[in-house]
């Protein structure tokens, strides 16, 4: 075997129900065409047979993916990607977070940590390079994932660095997170597949480097990248923060309000972060290793107590509009409870703003639970993440729950696959529609950014068109490569030409001799194994769409957002030939019930 | 012909204000040369949202919430609303 720059060319398997763990190669030509994160986390799943198992099953894998930038002087690129079958959709769950614990897990000599197995009791699965343990971890059971991180932190000493999971993930709540000094792998329930093993916590520590092939020009590049990274591409971030997104989406009836019935929220000034930075203090933070600091945190005083909490577009959209809670207290406040729990904001809002409208129309009998009801939003969140109540049936996700409800409540759950969409209303971002339908993790603003093309002037956002097809393929290649590299999304901006920029620094890094076109082409791979995990756990094409109430009802409030059947799924099909798969969408060689 | 013109994201922090209206003594103006003439009265909008006359690429120009303009040019009428934001949607 040849050895690779900037890889260890291994990874540890782990088996937590026996307590032991076992090292295997990586081939550079593995490592050629999977990169690292989300590539490297799917190559394992696949390697490993997961889709053969329950997503909560002691058998089922997860991955914790480095990459080759990690631990390098590029910006944002201490990230790294948990990879799992979810609990959530059934199908490939890849999520990502950024913090040290990227730069610590990679010194453990390790490309990748695959944990299969379920411990006897509540445990920490302490990684020392290839050495683990496990420690009982009852005394942090019920504890906030911050909480017992900071516990940890005293116990283990700075040295280290932790994943740790919530009450949610203890709960096996379906879209639990799992967190790292505050940041969380967010969508799909990675935080469940780990508390189903009975892990609150991962430790992890080491003294391995990597190697670069060529130091001098990767701090080069480095610098250049650092100081692009100050530039107008990343202002909004740094000054606003996505929240950025609220009034504007507002104005163009794209934020999704009131389960996704309307398109703009009458109180959404409220929630902006123009009208936040004049309410409450509020501090910038940036993860680790990043010039960005698009973070932005604000006070928030709770019974007299002073406290902060993190916000992002997602959390103001999915706990304020889309529940039509206007009050900033309350939305802040919720943010933080679902930091607490460790509970995907997305999904939490979705979940119970389909919850209120089921309510309204008579299906759910929660009569406290309704449109506008700040306490209601808030008692949910707890609900869900101590497992009371309706809060046990929330927990499934909006898909499960309608199911479970019938009366055709299906047709209003706002989810793809099961995941629950993010703020960007498909009828009005009709490329963004065809990225949510397609998506291998459901409907997803992180593995497509489709949004792009549809707030770009090659397109009419709300007439979707056929070659808006390759557009959607093009963002979805761009982001399968960020998220393999991997490098913050809000970087994209800076480059003048993506792939090649990301081929330069792979090569810097490897000695590989990378052009853009093959970056792309592995892009290509890297979203077609993805596709065939799906294909391999009973995917059929009837995923591939949209809420059926999307397709036959215009927005409340823009009656020009219309998106019907029949384009959706002339969409999918030019989506899908694009891509080299048949109209259906299978891979060659792959077709349903495999 | 009045022409409301709405601030959002760094254009907004750049102006300090939401939005204006502005009167032409005209019918109809390209989109690119409405903007040249609001950068005129905010400088510091032409200094960061300006490069060689026209907006930067990193915003965008939308016409009533419908079209959007960067590098082509459209045409602007009376009662017309332009709305400049930054161009990255992501969150």
């Amino acid at each position: 075997m040849s050895t690779a720059n900037g890889y260890h060319q291994q990874y540890l398997e782990i088996n937590v129900s026996h307590g032991t763990a076992t090292q295997h190669e990586l081939d550079t030509a593995v490592l050629q065409e999977s990169i690292g994160g989300s590539g490297l986390g799917t190559h394992l799943l696949l390697e490993h047979e997961s889709w053969k198992h329950e997503p909560l099953a002691a058998e089922a894998s997860i991955v914790f993916a480095f990459s080759p930038l990690v631990g390098s002087p590029l910006t944002t690129s201490a990230k790294f990607a948990v990879v799992s079958r979810s609990p959530l959709t059934g199908r490939i769950n890849d999520s990502l977070a950024s913090s040290t614990f990227a730069i610590a897990g990679k010194r453990t000599g390790n490309d990748a940590l695959l944990i299969k197995g379920r411990a006897v009791s509540p445990s920490i699965l302490v990684i020392e390079e290839n050495h683990i343990s496990l420690k009982p971890a009852d005394h942090l059971w019920g504890l906030p994932a911050e909480d017992a991180e900071l516990q940890l932190r005293k116990e283990f000493g700075n040295n280290f660095s932790f994943a740790v999971i919530g009450p949610a993930g203890e709960e096996l709540v379906r879209y639990a997170t799992i967190s790292h000094s505050g940041r969380h792998a967010g969508r799909g329930g990675s935080g469940a597949v780990l508390g189903s093993k009975n892990i609150k916590a991962i430790a992890v520590r080491g003294n391995k480097r990597a190697t670069w092939h060529d130091t001098e020009g990767l701090i080069e590049q480095a610098r250049d990248l650092s100081q692009r990274s100050f530039g107008p591409a990343t202002e909004k971030y740094r000054e606003l923060g996505t929240a950025a997104n609220v009034l504007v989406f507002n104005r163009l009836n794209c934020l999704p309000t009131r389960n996704f019935q309307k398109g703009s929220f009458e109180k959404a000034e409220e929630l902006s972060p123009e009208a936040m930075n004049i309410a409450r203090e509020k501090i910038r933070e940036s993860c680790a290793a990043c010039t960005i600091g698009c973070t932005h945190v604000y006070s928030i005083p709770v019974d007299g107590r002073p406290s902060r909490t993190r916000i992002e577009y997602e959390n103001l959209f999915a706990l304020g509009p889309l529940c039509e809670v206007s009050d900033q207290q309350t939305v802040l406040q919720a943010s933080q409870l679902c930091d607490h729990y460790g509970l995907d904001t997305i999904s939490t809002g979705g979940t119970i703003a389909f919850a209120m409208e089921c309510v309204e129309r008579g299906f759910l009998n929660e009569s406290w639970l309704t449109f506008g009801s700040g306490d209601a939003l808030l008692q949910a969140i707890h609900m869900i993440g101590r497992g009371e109540g309706i809060g046990v049936r929330l927990a499934l996700g909006s898909r499960a729950l309608a199911l479970e409800l019938g009366n055709n409540t299906i047709a209003f759950a706002p989810q793809v696959k099961g995941l629950e969409l993010p703020g960007y209303e498909p009828r009005a971002l009709q490329t963004m529609a065809l990225g949510f339908a397609v998506g291998t993790r459901g409907a997803d603003h992180n593995r497509s950014g489709a949004y792009e093309v549809d707030f770009s002037e090659e397109v009419d956002r709300r007439s979707a068109k056929v070659h808006q097809a390759r557009l959607a393929v093009e963002t979805e290649d761009k982001a399968a490569m960020m998220d393999s590299l991997i490098l913050c999304k809000f970087l994209r901006g800076v480059f003048d030409d993506y792939f090649a920029e990301c081929a330069t620094m792979l090569n810097l890094i490897t000695g590989w001799g990378l052009k853009a076109n093959d970056l792309i082409v592995i892009a290509k791979a890297i979203i077609d194994a993805k596709k065939r995990f799906n294909i391999l756990c009973g995917w059929s094409p009837e995923e591939d769409t949209l809420p059926e109430r999307m397709l036959t009802s215009a927005l409340e409030d823009d009656r020009d957002a219309r998106l019907n059947r029949e384009t959706l799924e002339t969409l999918v099909k030019a989506y899908n030939l694009e891509r080299g798969w048949n109209e259906a969408g299978f891979l060659p060689g792959t077709s349903a019930g495999m | 012909m009045k022409i409301t013109i709405e601030y959002y994201g760094i254009p907004r922090q750049r102006v300090g204000i939401a939005s204006e209206l502005y009167e032409f003594d005209c019918a109809e103006m390209g989109i690119h040369d409405v903007i040249r003439i609001v950068a005129k009265k905010h400088p510091a909008f032409e200094k960061h949202c300006m490069d060689d006359g026209i907006i930067n690429k990193h915003m965008v120009v939308n016409l009533n919430g419908n079209q959007f303009f960067q590098s082509e040019d459209g045409i602007a009428r009376d009662g017309d609303a332009l709305l400049i934001l930054s161009m990255d949607a992501g969150g």
